[in-house]
């Protein structure tokens, strides 16, 4: 089963059953799982959203009507969230934040997927010295307070949302170059890469077509976790008030400052949290979904 | 699992090990302590700078003088890291010259290891409990709230919980206090003995490592349940509580190491936001309250503090791991 993906030969049986791929029986355990079609349902809202928001939005983010200053929902005709402190839009406002919640938790991973498995199937395939630095680089990058240092950095260089990107990115990467390591030490012993090996295979080949596709399984689960992770510390960090810069919105600074309007105007801190919450929520959903869906124990 | 492994007397392979470990700690908190070091001093602004209150050149550069700060960043280095190694010596807050960053951190820790403590205690203990009962009454009631809380405390960012509680619990039926710690006006007995300030930040805290453990004991149960030794045990006739105990909980218990091996270290750093939300006075809001201060002598010894807790606890967990469970072999990390 794996080596038929791992070698990419046909080795479809003769006899007459139809050839389906690891990827295949994954697409359709995956959208025969109801809560993952919810997920996916929900993460391609949001990036839906991200990416058309100004098609979308009624209203541009920061555009301020100081005569409509903390309206609740519904209570003025063409703002059905009702306005922040500042008379903006605030339905449009969370429009712009699923912009800028996905451009972070996708650009994060994506980080990490680019630092971390190379890294990590270096340290795993070359072993030896290589492995023994790499490994022990890993591991004084997980003792790293993550989150104080985001902080730090972010009070050395300033707000914004490369800045944010870059400072969750520092430690994000860790997780995935363990995962690849040891998936790469495991799978290298195998015998279909003993066979490509002896068949004269080149390394990179062997690295690429025979062990990363099969490494891959746990990596997508793990980044599929890990965007939430940082639409979560993006949030944490705007809440704090040193993420994301205004006028550009982010639903945890606007959790954050709607904390001192709360006890009045609860819609400015419940519609952020909700949007949060179904966020974070499809993303597990689709994680969780992903995770059963390749597991090869599940396979009927 | 790794392939690579080294058959040795397993006593003299744990103790190199830790001594690996302990090694790789005093590298780590070098790192940590170098790139801190020169990453703060890039902050825009210095501790001293004018704005708000100018001084005569011959004041200022007295004390700059004083503080070391006339000297070349690698030289104020090893003068910083001398005086911590050999002296204990953390310096001298800027935000209160009185007293010393070592007496400072000395008042504050105590409340954050209580705010910790407290977390782990209802997050494991509610959260084991939760994950067991769901895990032996799948899909009953209880199943279904454990699902619920898991999903809250996943989604729901502590800050976010922190706010609602408050706007709950304190604004609109005014039962609990809004913040504080051990203010002595919510204490029941005497002063810190049983504060009604606790519930909330604890509460708060903990939803998120609840809901990851109750979730973590369900699964990890009802992967033990199924096992063939579950059902041997079954067949030769133990009772439930035996079977339970000795059989299920115990190995279902050793993936939770590796829980508490995460969980716990991202305690240390996570309370900045509930001790900010609460106005708690323990180390997360002096983190914060230094670096928006420019504070350097704070800010380095805060991230040594956590650093070396930090790789402290991951140490702790693996090596209990590697205790509990035989089948972890020493020296292989290749493990998934």
């Amino acid at each position: 089963m794996t080596a038929r993906v791992a070698t990419g030969l046909d080795l479809a049986p003769a006899d007459g059953e139809r050839h389906r791929t690891l990827w295949q029986d994954a697409a359709r355990r995956f959208l025969r799982n109801r809560l993952a079609v919810i997920g996916l349902a929900i993460v391609v809202l949001f990036l839906f959203l991200a990416v058309f928001a100004d098609l979308v939005a009624p209203f541009p983010y920061d555009k301020v009507y100081f005569d409509r200053v903390l309206r609740f929902p519904f209570e003025l005709p063409g703002h059905p969230l009702g306005t922040d402190e500042v008379g903006r839009d605030y339905l449009s406002r969370l429009i712009y934040g699923a912009r800028t919640s996905m451009t972070v938790g996708v650009a994060v991973q994506m980080v990490a997927f680019l630092v971390g498995v190379p890294l990590g199937s270096l340290a795993g395939y070359a072993g030896g010295r290589t492995d023994f630095i790499i490994s022990r680089f890993i591991d004084t990058m997980t003792a790293f307070p993550g989150l104080m240092f985001s902080i730090l950095i972010i009070s050395v260089w300033g707000g914004g949302i490369t800045k944010v990107i870059f400072a969750l990115s520092i430690t994000s990467w860790i997780g995935i170059a363990r995962l690849t390591r040891g998936q790469i030490l495991s799978l290298r012993e195998k015998e279909y890469v003993e066979a490509a090996r002896c068949t004269g295979v080149s390394q990179n080949r062997i690295i690429l077509r025979h062990l990363l596709p099969n490494a891959l399984t746990p990596i997508l689960v793990s980044i599929s976790f890990g965007i939430p992770a940082a639409i979560f510390g993006e949030a944490g960090l705007s809440f704090l008030g040193i993420g994301i810069n205004d006028p550009i919105p982010s639903w945890g600074k606007m959790v954050g400052v709607s904390n001192a309007y709360v006890r009045v105007y609860w819609h400015l801190a419940l519609f952020p949290t909700i949007a949060v919450a179904l966020a974070m929520l499809g993303f597990s959903f689709v994680g969780d979904g992903l995770r059963d869906a390749l597991d090869p124990k599940m396979i009927e | 699992m790794a392939s690579r492994h080294r058959i040795t007397n397993p006593d003299n392979a744990m103790a190199r090990y830790i001594l690996g470990r302990i090694l790789s700690l005093v590298l780590v908190l070098f790192v940590v302590s170098v790139v801190t070091f020169f990453l703060m001093h890039q902050v825009p602004g210095g501790p001293f700078d004018e704005t708000k209150a100018p001084l005569p050149p011959a004041a200022k550069e007295n004390i700059l003088r004083k503080y070391g700060l006339d000297k070349p960043i690698h030289i104020q280095y090893l003068n910083y890291m001398q005086n911590a190694v050999l002296h204990f010596d953390f310096g001298i807050p800027y935000q209160q010259p009185t007293t010393t960053v070592t007496a400072l951190i000395a008042k504050s820790w105590k409340v954050t290891v209580q705010v910790g403590a407290m977390t782990v205690l209802l997050a494991f203990g509610v959260g084991i409990t939760l994950g067991i009962y769901a895990a032996y009454h799948q899909n009953s009631w209880i199943d279904n709230i454990t699902t619920f809380i898991a999903m809250l405390g996943i989604t729901v960012p502590s800050f976010v919980v922190a706010m609602w509680l408050i706007l709950f619990f304190a604004v609109r039926l005014d039962w609990l206090p809004m913040g504080g710690w051990n203010a002595s006006e919510s204490c029941l007995i005497g002063s810190a003995f049983v504060c009604t300030d606790w519930i909330m930040p604890v509460v708060a805290y903990a939803l998120g490592p609840l809901a990851i453990i109750a979730r973590y004991t369900r699964s990890s149960m009802v992967d033990v349940m199924r096992q063939d030794f579950t059902r041997t045990a079954k067949a030769k006739g133990l009772g439930n509580r035996a079977i339970m105990l000795r059989h299920i909980l115990r190995n279902a218990l050793i993936p939770m190491v590796t829980a508490l091996g995460v969980i716990i270290p991202n305690l240390l750093t996570g309370s900045i936001f509930i001790e900010a939300v609460f106005r708690i006075n323990g180390l997360g809001k002096f983190f914060v309250t230094s670096i928006f201060n420019r504070d350097y002598p704070m800010i380095m010894a805060l991230f040594l503090l956590i650093a070396f807790l930090w790789s402290l606890t991951y140490l702790f967990t693996d090596i209990v791991y590697t205790w509990i469970d035989p089948r972890v072999r020493l020296g292989a990390e290749g493990g998934v």
